[in-house]
């Protein structure tokens, strides 16, 4: 969306016409839900984050500037949006027995294609929720680091720990999973 | 080094399907947005405007109540008042008065929204 689209929402939204969001909504929808349901792994709370997501940026649409891209905004809202969801909800993370690990290509090998969705599902279930929004931006929806800075507003080393962290109990956990898994089939 | 070990990460993560966002999904938000909107948009009605018509809903009872003497041959007057009905009508009073108010903010309310949502339909 250019910066000629955006300005005209905003002159229409001033008017008072909601409407004028409706190809903002369906353009960003899945990249929203998506992060959404990949921060709390529960397709109703996306999908009631995702909505409130929506609502916020309506709300604050004329604040915006245009200094980072639109998705980096909506990206922002949507992190904050669904980190206070789930504090507000309570939820917690399942406690998961692992050793972290370093990145190990024969662990990711040893998955096959078709069980890389069920290994994925369950390992990123028990990472925290922040820890799952850095992975998500990072790795699976490409953002940069600066650009995960600006939506987390962590500092840049801050976000490179909790990466790193992250990555490291991913394959921990990965690892323990597989583990599992082969001893399940012995 | 690392960017080995992140590509390598990015290319088994990204192997999780896209997760697209369920149907209706538009439809609710755009309702969820007018509501919104109607809520936020301003109010038809100035505020001077308000505030004017409701110290002026507020005197009508204050003068009815307190405003004119009775007249002598008033039937008040003429029988002897127990003080537990002097009191029931002090309370009736009041309540007048409370009741006027609550029904005075209650009108303005629902007028005001009436006529939001008549000019958001209208746009």
């Amino acid at each position: 969306m250019d910066k000629t689209a955006i300005e005209h929402i905003k002159k229409r939204l001033r008017e008072g016409d909601t409407s004028c969001f409706t190809p903002l909504v369906n353009e960003f929808k899945d990249m929203v839900y998506a992060h959404a349901l990949k921060i709390s792994r529960s397709p109703v709370d996306a999908e009631e984050i995702a909505q409130d997501v929506f609502v916020k940026a309506y709300k604050s649409f004329n604040s915006f500037r245009g200094d980072s891209k639109l998705s980096t905004w909506l990206y922002q809202i949507t992190y904050t949006t669904a980190l206070n969801h789930l504090r507000k909800k309570k939820v917690e993370t399942t406690e998961y027995t692992y050793v972290e690990a370093e990145a190990d290509e024969s662990v990711l090998a040893q998955i096959q294609k078709e069980d890389k969705k069920r290994f994925i599902e369950e390992a990123l279930t028990h990472l925290k929720p922040s820890e799952r929004a850095v992975i998500d931006l990072f790795y699976m929806q490409e953002q940069s680091i600066d650009e995960v800075v600006q939506i987390t507003r962590l500092s840049k080393s801050n976000v490179k720990v909790l990466l790193h962290r992250s990555k490291k109990k991913l394959y921990g956990i990965l690892g323990q999973l597989l583990k599992n898994e082969l001893n399940s089939l012995v | 080094m690392m960017e080995q070990e992140d590509k390598l990460l990015k290319d088994f993560l990204q192997s999780e399907e896209d997760m697209k966002a369920p149907d209706g999904f538009t439809d609710r938000v755009m309702s969820k947005l007018d509501q919104t909107a109607i809520k936020n948009s301003k109010p038809l009605i100035p505020l001077p405007v308000r505030i004017g018509v409701l110290l002026l809903c507020l005197a009508i009872p204050f003068v009815a109540i307190f405003g004119g003497d009775l007249p002598k041959d008033n039937w008040i007057h003429q029988i002897e008042l127990q003080d537990s009905l002097n009191q029931s009508i002090q309370f009736l009073q009041e309540f007048a008065l409370i009741g006027t108010l609550v029904v005075v903010i209650l009108a303005f309310i629902l007028i005001d929204r009436i006529l939001r949502s008549r000019r958001k339909m209208s746009i």
